[in-house]
């Protein structure tokens, strides 16, 4: 296992802990699993530390529980990832949005 | 759109929500810019949900390695022991924990079925549920250890658990060499759901 597994295991009690049924990912829609990828192999190919995106994450949490919003945790996942991505200029917004528009399925 | 070549199809039944095709968007995006490709991400998935866990599993097992009491209570009545660390929702299933030794090598499997001690063994893998594994393991366990990769000497006595509705088992395995002093926690990250199962070792601590 690599260091970034492991240290994504350690994390059991933190809100930014990742989704576990006994110990294990879970993964409750298939899009789920991957934004977990993505943030992982990007983060294993050196766009970021795994820290940067963490600190993102737990600002995504807190904030949407302080607007006491009923999304889940991959939703707020998927933001601190796409804010990441932005920030690092590893794409923009605009980007992101006319990928949207286009319609575009990665598995087709 | 550049064309992905890794021959993976995902299938959507339903509709697809907001976020799921704001991740999709991202996805094509840094396939594109050739920053992450659909099947390294695939990959990385597939590699998470294998390592990472059960954890259950593995704290029966390091505390078994750990307290002798323990072991004992755990060999003795399993679901009881099993209890004892706050692992439940057995649902009534009586768990059996069978120790391998250096002569003895358990291995469990579901001819029936596919019955599963998912509580501490998390969920199972493909293979376990597959004609094959099910049909193969009880007439030559021996060829089917040695296919996932665990070669035993001849001298071991290889014994295969079915599982049913009511009894559920899992492998003790053996505590690897060198884990001396490891405490209850690092022990337990030696310890894969496929051991569990009966089909490798524990994993041996680096170092």
């Amino acid at each position: 296992m690599s260091t970034l597994a492991e240290q994504i295991a350690a994390d059991r009690e933190s809100i930014a802990a990742i989704p576990r049924r006994n110990g294990e990912p879970v993964f409750d829609e298939p899009w789920e699993s991957r934004v977990f990828g993505m943030a992982v192999g990007l983060c294993e190919r050196g766009r970021f530390a795994w820290e940067e995106f963490r600190a993102r994450l737990i600002a995504e949490i807190t904030a949407a529980e302080a607007r006491g919003e009923a999304s889940t945790y991959y939703e707020r996942f998927l933001r601190a990832l796409q804010g990441l991505l932005i920030a690092k200029g590893i794409c923009s917004a605009q980007e992101v949005e006319s990928y949207l528009a286009r319609g575009v399925d990665p598995g087709h | 759109m550049s064309e992905h070549d890794d021959g993976s199809s995902h299938h959507h039944p339903r509709p697809l929500s907001a976020a799921a095709l704001r991740a999709q968007a991202i996805e094509a995006l840094l396939a594109e810019k050739g920053l992450l490709a659909s099947d390294a991400i695939d990959k990385i998935v597939e590699i998470y949900t294998r390592d990472i866990g059960p954890l259950n599993g593995a704290r029966v097992v390091a505390r078994a390695w750990s307290d002798a009491g323990y072991k004992q209570r755990l060999l003795r009545d399993g679901t009881a022991a099993i209890a004892e660390l706050g692992f439940g929702g057995l649902q009534g299933e009586h768990m059996v924990v069978v120790e391998n030794t250096p002569r003895v090598h358990n291995v469990v499997c579901c001819t029936l079925c596919s019955c599963y001690p998912w509580p501490v063994l998390g969920l199972p893998p493909s293979w376990y549920k597959s004609f094959e594994y099910r049909a193969r393991i009880v007439r030559e366990p021996r060829a089917v250890l040695r296919e996932l990769g665990l070669e035993l000497p001849a001298t071991v006595e290889v014994r295969v658990w079915d599982s049913s509705a009511e009894v559920r088992y899992m492998v003790l395995p053996e505590r690897p060499p060198g884990s001396e002093g490891l405490s209850e926690a690092e022990l337990s990250a030696l310890v894969t759901r496929d051991a569990m199962i009966g089909v490798a070792r524990a994993l041996s601590p680096k170092r």
